[in-house]
């Protein structure tokens, strides 16, 4: 029992890495079913109409882009596919670099810029500058990625306000994100909002598609993989589904097997102190 | 195996970073410490065109003299490493958190609490009912003015056990989220990097 609980660090990590290494280099191809939320965001894209003006909220970093780079992908390919005009936006200043990436590594690389598509950089505020990008969005983002007058861009041609706009789909994975989007553009404009979160995150966000506030979420690699299975690109994410699936197994095992110890430690040590309280009361002395 | 000399980089700072699982060495900490650099960097030029491209150009370019007042108070933030002035930088403080409450509480109002609130009382399948009645159970946990004794004790204890679900779903969220940091980084290795992942 005792060499269960002192299993060395360093095996934990190996056994880890080979756990996720495996089927990343031969894959078993774990199902992966569709969820409702991942569901309802595809069916809400795949509603916009060619032609649609959709902002697009590079909210992350490389620090979490394992993450919520694939959903960004994802949904830039469909968004492709479904022919429709798509704006660039950053609240997270290594946002625009990402949106660029992104871009370049999608259908969009072959689509032009400044009539299909645009990267307005990023802009500091917080949630503040996601109030002032609903009400005047050539205003809060005057220029984009490059310096160029946004205004000089055929995208941009009647783009006042939120209002203005089909959908926002925002991959974020803290502040500002989805919920600054509902609190500052859906109460007035009421835009259709599809986020990107990561797992963590899901929990937070839940209560705005249950509300109806946002019309649907990705979550994590999961809501990544699923996107890329309805949109018909199989990418990374579904490529690391069963990593994902075998470590957290993994984990249950471990937690499992470092618990069994204590269990019967405790039922031990119970059966021990009766057995000493009903020595002492046979003795008829005090503890 | 990739020839990219940006990818042989991300590649020896990702084992680098990777390092620190088997203990703390020089170069875990010279990737740490090259990491924040060139975040900070970035920041700063970041932050500059920002204030180029959203304030300095259209007071060069189209004479928006108003612009001057965000700057004078960005200014005014520095006074705090003088002594004698440090004072002076309370104000523009005073304008951010002024703002920045303005902004944050009407929007709360809106989207987190009326419609929040009408979406839960709006009963209409058995998830809704549960939902109604965890909601209301979770809130009765932190009713703290008069103890809840007698049968209806049994409501906070629901909500503890209903608190106690969600926090196992957010911890679990939490592990399957760094999970991926790490299957994204074997990735990296072994197929950007090393080429032996198609």
């Amino acid at each position: 029992m005792e060499r269960l609980q002192s299993i060395p660090k360093a095996w934990i990590y190996v056994i880890l890495v080979v756990v996720l290494a495996g089927p990343l280099l031969k894959p078993i191809g774990i199902p992966i079913p569709i969820s409702e939320e991942v569901s309802k965001s595809f069916q809400a894209i795949d509603s916009l109409a060619p032609g649609s003006v959709v902002v697009f909220g590079f909210d992350y970093s490389p620090g979490n882009a394992a993450e919520m780079e694939p959903q960004a992908l994802a949904i830039l390919e469909h968004l492709a596919e479904k022919q429709v005009k798509v704006i660039g936006i950053s609240f997270q200043v290594q946002g625009p670099e990402m949106a660029t990436k992104a871009f370049a590594n999608t259908s969009w690389a072959e689509k032009e810029y400044g009539v299909d598509y645009v990267n307005l950089g990023y802009r500091a505020g917080g949630q503040a500058a996601v109030a002032a990008f609903a009400t005047d969005i050539p205003g809060t983002f005057s220029t984009d990625y490059s310096g160029k007058p946004s205004s000089s861009f055929p995208i941009m041609q009647g783009i006042k306000t939120a209002g203005d706009i089909d959908m926002i789909i925002t991959i974020a994975p803290g502040q500002p994100g989805p919920e600054d989007y509902v609190r500052q553009v859906y109460g007035t404009y009421k835009t259709r909002i599809i986020a990107g979160v990561p797992a963590v995150a899901i929990t937070q966000v839940a209560p705005y598609v249950q509300a109806g506030q946002i019309e649907g979420i990705l979550g994590g690699l999961p809501g990544a993989a699923e996107c890329e299975i309805l949109v018909q690109k199989r990418g990374q994410a579904v490529a690391a589904m069963d990593a994902q699936s075998l470590a957290h197994l993994l984990i249950i095992v471990l937690i499992a097997f470092r618990n069994i110890p204590n269990f019967f430690g405790a039922k031990e040590a119970r059966a021990q102190s009766m057995s000493d309280r009903t020595h002492h009361a046979g003795r008829g002395g005090r503890s | 195996m990739s020839l990219d000399f940006g990818i042989w980089v991300a590649g020896l700072v990702t084992l680098a970073i990777i390092s620190h699982v088997w203990k703390e060495n020089p170069l875990y900490r010279s990737a740490e410490h090259l990491y924040v650099g060139i975040s900070a960097g970035h920041a700063v030029v970041v932050a500059w065109g920002n204030i180029r491209d959203t304030a300095a150009k259209p007071m060069q370019e189209e004479g928006q003299l108003i612009w001057i007042i965000p700057i004078l108070l960005g200014v005014l933030l520095y006074t705090r490493y003088f002594k004698k002035i440090a004072w002076v930088a309370r104000y523009p403080i005073a304008v951010m958190v002024g703002i920045g409450t303005g902004v944050a509480v009407r929007g709360a109002i809106h989207g987190d609490f009326t419609q929040q609130i009408a979406a839960t009382v709006s009963v209409g399948s058995v998830n809704d009912i549960l939902l109604l009645v965890f909601v209301i159970a979770s809130l009765s946990y932190f009713f703290f003015s008069k103890e809840i004794k007698g049968p209806l004790s049994s409501v906070p204890q629901l909500g503890k056990l209903v608190l106690m679900v969600a926090f196992g779903a957010a911890f679990g969220t939490t592990v399957m989220g760094r999970m991926a940091l790490l299957i994204g980084r074997i990735q990296f290795v072994l197929g950007d990097w090393l080429g032996i992942m198609k």
